[in-house]
């Protein structure tokens, strides 16, 4: 497997796991947040879907979501739900970074927007929740 | 004195000689006609780097004519002058100290704008970049879209 096709397998996984934690948190969130939360889904599940798509073109078999996911804490109300919005944007942003350095053409591009984007709501989220600070130098840089 | 300087015009003729004699020799060796080496030519990060430093400034005018947002434009300034320091780093050659000359895209407009046009330069210089340069890249046009999320809108 070239590191172009394991990037793109590690952003899946993540991808998977986003729309799963997604399910999860969005109910526990007032209107505003239940709105950004559902568009975030709808993207998470619009980047899978592209990445199952390329996958299978690199003769890569995507990998399907697993039947549930550990959380990595206990999620009951909107605070612990925005930390999680925040956990897990920080974490797809991070495996698209992961992804960048191997990719080239529309692969580059297409890793950059989803990074980018991930990390734009990981700030928005962070706003939310109030926590600070709401920007870092190497968003999705572990360390 | 008048002694020594008669007594050295023997040495003088000799070294004038040895010096003819070997002259042609390094001629050859083309040690003596060497053209100096041309400057290398400037890092491809050159552009970005000085409107990085730019950015940064606009930043610090925009600090000073209003206070009331250095909470807010403060760390993404920082954030900007540790781009810049983290381009310098991987140029080569690089980049003159001094400041640079101020990128177009800086000087005009507010803040958000020039983060715009930032965000767009790093993005295109993201595409186009060899890997191993390509995530320093991604990260600061991460990082400018951020402020652009917690930037006043105009």
């Amino acid at each position: 497997m070239t590191s172009d096709e394991k990037g793109l397998r590690s952003a899946l996984a993540a991808e998977h796991a986003a729309i799963y934690a997604y399910g999860r948190l969005g109910v526990l969130l007032d209107p505003e947040g239940k709105g950004e939360a559902q568009a975030a889904e709808a993207v998470h599940k619009a980047r899978r879907d592209a990445l199952v798509v390329r996958l299978d073109e690199l003769k890569a078999s995507p990998e399907p979501a697993q039947a549930g996911y550990v959380l990595p804490f206990p999620v009951s109300e909107r605070d612990s739900a925005l930390k999680l919005a925040v956990h897990v944007e920080d974490g797809v942003s991070a495996t698209w970074r992961d992804a960048i350095a191997a990719s080239e053409g529309e692969d580059r591009k297409a890793a950059l927007n989803a990074y980018m984007e991930a990390a734009v709501r990981a700030t928005r989220w962070r706003r939310m929740a109030g926590l600070t600070p709401l920007t870092s130098a190497y968003p999705g840089k572990k360390g | 004195m008048f002694q020594g300087h008669t007594g050295s015009r023997r040495d003088m003729l000799r070294r004038v000689i040895s010096i003819a004699a070997v002259t042609p020799v390094l001629a050859a060796c083309d040690l003596l006609n060497r053209e100096p080496l041309p400057p290398p030519p400037p890092d491809p990060l050159t552009p970005l780097h000085a409107a990085t430093v730019a950015l940064a400034a606009r930043y610090d005018a925009a600090i000073a004519a209003s206070p009331q947002l250095a909470a807010t434009l403060t760390p993404l300034r920082d954030t900007h002058l540790t781009h810049a320091k983290a381009l310098a780093a991987v140029m080569r050659p690089a980049p003159p100290s001094g400041s640079p000359e101020p990128a177009p895209s800086a000087q005009t407009g507010t803040v958000r704008q020039a983060e715009q046009a930032g965000h767009q330069e790093a993005v295109e210089a993201c595409l186009t970049a060899p890997p191993y340069r390509a995530v320093l890249l991604a990260e600061i046009a991460a990082a400018r879209a951020c402020h652009l999320e917690v930037l006043p809108r105009d």
